[in-house]
């Protein structure tokens, strides 16, 4: 892991889903660390700060949007890019989750190179 | 003699009497002045020549016909002149036919003096012409002669006698009057009174003769005048000039060519043929064995036979009923007898017409009172049965009238009761619908109320149905609707309401017009409980949505394999396999598609509608949607084509709302297509974007289109029941349109195809 590399941390209850994408960002030169919950993922970012989270909608127990907001609350995570991977398009598609909030909503499944757009545009923002 | 009031027979006789009374008059007024007895015995004279012309006149049928009956008028008449003691006629061959005289009481000369008058020699003698040479009593009668009786001697001595002047012709008798001058010689002292009064006397009868002539004898015979005076001379070459066109003047033409062939053929028959000739009855002479022996041109004209075809045909052939008719044998002898004479029968033309006719039949008897023939003379009855026919048309037709004018009434009857009945059916049946409905007149007053839309309305029991208490229920939203009576396109109303307890009903009000042949007769309002529908177009919904959710996250996981493969993260791909992975790829994005579609057409079903606008890209939007519709497009084969301009258009506005509503459009617009082009078009108008999506398809029909914008509007059902789902589109595009301050409008021609078209606002 250079130290150059930007880190992405993926939360995804899906593990082919989550494996698929990180594969994907690691060839694309990104450092990737994957959780399967919103716990996981909490006790993941106590270690480390991710320079994006790719954050999934639906998860068992909290769900994405609850992580956010806690996320949100805590002084050291607020400033996170978050991108919102999600089935449930129309459910976040609500006010609270705009550009300044350094949070936007990529709907599954999507084109890679959106994704990657996406994520070069929240992170150098 | 034109003068209209001359034109008439009548006249002309009253005319010529009074004409002689008046001269009468001037003889008396002369008679004052001279005032001796010759004037007298001149007076007398004059009335006795007068007296015996207008007799010899008046008596012409009775000397031809040598019946004494046709004599008995112009001798009572005569006798009404007290001077006149007898009077007595003689026919051409000097025999006597009639004679009348005093009764003995009132007789001033006594019956030997007639006798002896009677027995001198007669007016003439015998029949014959005059010839050069002739002693003037040979021949002329003389028309005065003056006798005095020897009273001693009993002789009748002649003292003068007076000839007619210059006539010459034929005899056809004569009269001869007996005037006694007793009366003269008694008056000859008295002669102003009794002068007078014998005049006021002459003149009273002249006057009675001539009514009783004008009225009794209106045949033409009587027509002959002063030609006929001639004959009566016997000078026969006379003819009388025409000089009207009435009767008499058609008379005297028959008698102009009587006279004319008098000389050849007896007096009797072609003065009679004339006559005939000239009537409009057809007259038809029959002899004794009922043969035709005689017949005007009337009969032949009303019969259609010729002259030779008809003589000496037996009387049977003319009748249309040859056995039983007024003049067939079994009725002759009553004929005869002069016991039958008019009757209702129809003659038979020679072409087999019917003719209807009235007939009047006379026997015809000789001298000797013997019958040799029948008369008959028959009117044509034609016009005047035609009239009666037409009539009973008429009769007919009004009694047709009346009946249908009464079944008329009677059916309205019926409908009135049907109607009732039909009412009382339609309430009942209304107030048994499921559905809620409730009737508007014109004047927006509550008409029905049914059971179902008062419980969905929460009417209680009691409560009084108005307008009013239906708009504090579902709003005002329809108050364009029962308020524009007169407009025939008033307001269609829709809305939909959760109504009831704890507002779960879901409530679908339509209003409408109700109109009747073009006319505005009120308005509806129809209810329906769409609960039931709207929980299960929610459980659809999330089916749909649950399912197309879980299958986006294999795909998702699916497309980043892919496209991780093919990007090389796992290492170089030999080109079969690169093939295969694209054409999994591609695939995932058409499934990745359909699944999109499902999922915005299910979301758009239930109705979800929130819009949040921010500058979007429309010209991005755009491709993406057509580019997702191309393979859709080009397996129908159709093409699909989007036409915008190079500069990229940005509007303010919800790209989710406006994608789907061009989803909409544009899946509609293939839907609806066969054959042809879909078009995508977009441009800047202004402060507004100009987007429109127009098809060559089905087209809508003319009266749908102001309709499908309208909620729970189907386009065409006749597109069957499995193009059903998308009736909401339209109606939550136009929503979705309408949040963002534009509008969507629609051209459409049925069978060439459609355009919609969006305006945007570009800015805030």
């Amino acid at each position: 892991m250079s130290k150059n590399k930007k880190k992405i941390l993926i939360v995804d209850d899906e593990i082919d889903f989550t494996n698929s994408t990180s594969h994907r960002l690691n060839f694309e030169g990104y450092d990737t660390i994957e959780a399967m919950n919103a716990e996981e993922a909490m006790a993941i970012l106590e270690k480390t700060v991710p320079d994006i989270i790719l954050l999934d909608v639906m998860m068992p127990g909290m769900t994405g949007v609850q992580f956010f907001e806690q996320l949100r609350k805590d002084a050291r995570f607020k400033d996170i890019p978050v991108i919102f991977l999600t089935v449930w398009d129309r459910l976040v598609s609500s006010d609270s989750h705009g550009a300044k909030e350094k949070a936007v909503l990529v709907t599954k499944p999507f084109e890679f190179d959106t994704l990657l757009k996406t994520i070069r545009e929240m992170i150098s923002s | 003699m034109k003068v209209g009031l001359l034109k008439n027979i009548s006249n002309k006789f009253v005319f010529a009497i009074v004409s002689i009374v008046l001269s009468l008059t001037a003889v008396f007024i002369t008679y004052f002045t001279i005032h001796n007895r010759n004037s007298l015995e001149g007076f007398q004279k004059s009335v006795g020549i007068s007296l015996v012309q207008s007799m010899a006149e008046s008596s012409r049928l009775g000397l031809i016909s040598s019946d004494p009956i046709y004599l008995e008028q112009p001798f009572s008449i005569a006798m009404n002149n007290p001077d006149v003691e007898f009077i007595a006629a003689y026919d051409k061959n000097g025999s006597l036919i009639s004679k009348t005289s005093r009764s003995e009481a009132d007789l001033v000369l006594t019956g030997a003096i007639i006798a002896r008058i009677e027995s001198a020699k007669g007016p003439f003698a015998g029949e014959r012409t005059a010839v050069a040479g002739d002693e003037v009593d040979d021949f002329f009668s003389p028309v005065f002669s003056e006798y005095e009786f020897d009273t001693e001697t009993e002789e009748l001595l002649v003292l003068k006698k007076e000839y007619a002047p210059e006539t010459i012709g034929r005899r056809i008798g004569a009269i001869r009057i007996g005037m006694s001058r007793k009366r003269i010689d008694a008056a000859e002292g008295a002669a102003f009174l009794v002068s007078a009064a014998m005049g006021i006397t002459a003149a009273i009868f002249a006057i009675a003769i001539s009514l009783l002539i004008a009225s009794r004898i209106t045949k033409p015979l009587k027509a002959l005048e002063q030609g006929t005076k001639s004959v009566i001379m016997g000078k026969l070459d006379v003819s009388v000039p025409i000089t009207s066109d009435d009767e008499l003047g058609s008379v005297a033409g028959a008698f102009n060519k009587m006279t004319a062939a008098l000389r050849e053929t007896t007096v009797s028959k072609d003065f009679m043929d004339g006559i005939v000739e000239s009537m409009n009855e057809a007259m038809v002479v029959l002899d004794n064995d009922r043969s035709i022996t005689t017949f005007n041109s009337a009969a032949e004209k009303m019969l259609g036979f010729n002259v030779d075809e008809l003589k000496g045909l037996s009387v049977d052939s003319i009748f249309y009923d040859p056995e039983n008719h007024p003049v067939d044998g079994g009725r002759w002898q009553a004929i005869m007898a002069n016991l039958l004479s008019n009757a209702q029968t129809e003659f038979r033309t020679k072409e087999g017409h019917r003719v209807p006719v009235t007939i009047s039949t006379a026997p015809m008897k000789d001298k000797e009172g013997a019958a040799h023939g029948v008369v008959l003379v028959a009117r044509d009855m034609s016009e005047v049965y035609s009239l009666l026919d037409q009539l009973k048309v008429h009769t007919a037709e009004l009694e047709n009238y009346q009946s249908v004018l009464f079944s008329m009434l009677e059916d309205n009857e019926r409908a009135r009761a049907e109607t009732e009945s039909e009412r009382a059916k339609t309430v009942a049946a209304v107030e048994s619908m499921a559905d809620g409905l409730v009737i508007f007149d014109l004047s927006g007053k509550v008409l029905i109320m049914n059971r179902a839309s008062r419980a969905m309305l929460g009417f209680e029991e009691d409560t009084e149905a108005t307008a009013e208490g239906i708009r504090a229920v579902i709003g005002d939203a329809f108050d364009p609707l029962i308020s524009n009576a007169e407009s025939l396109a008033a307001e269609h109303f829709a809305c939909e309401l959760t109504l009831g307890a704890e507002r779960k009903r879901a409530i679908r009000i339509e209003g409408l017009p109700v109109t009747k042949g073009g006319e505005r007769i009120g308005s509806i309002l129809v209810m329906r409980d769409v609960t039931k529908q709207r929980e299960l177009d929610q459980a659809k919904y999330e089916l749909i949505s649950n399912v197309s959710h879980e299958l986006r996250t294999p795909l998702a996981i699916i497309s980043n394999v892919i496209s991780n493969a093919l990007i090389g993260v796992s290492g170089e791909l030999d080109e079969r396999l690169r093939t295969n992975l694209e054409m999994c790829g591609s695939n995932t994005r058409r499934l990745t598609n359909i699944i999109d579609k499902l999922l915005n057409m299910a979301s758009m079903d239930k109705g979800d509608i929130s819009i949040k606008r921010e500058m979007t890209d429309l010209s991005a939007i755009l491709k993406d949607i057509s580019a997702s519709f191309e393979q859709e497009a080009r397996i129908k084969g159709i093409s699909m084509s989007l036409n915008i301009p190079k500069a990229p258009i940005t509007a303010f506005l919800d790209a989710k709302a406006i994608g789907n509503v061009l989803l909409n459009l544009i899946s509609n617009a293939i839907r609806f297509t066969e054959k042809g082009s879909v078009t995508v078009e977009a441009g800047v108008k202004g402060s507004f974007v100009e987007i429109s999506v127009s098809d060559t398809g089905i087209g809508i029909p003319k009266d749908e289109q102001s309709l499908i914008f309208d909620s729970f509007h189907q386009i065409g059902r006749t597109y069957g029941p499995g193009e059903k789902g998308v009736g909401l589109g339209l109606a939550i595009s136009r929503k979705l349109i309408e949040q963002h301050g534009g509008s969507i409008s629609v051209m459409s021609a049925p069978g060439k195809g459609t355009r919609f078209t969006i305006l945007l606002p570009i800015g805030e």
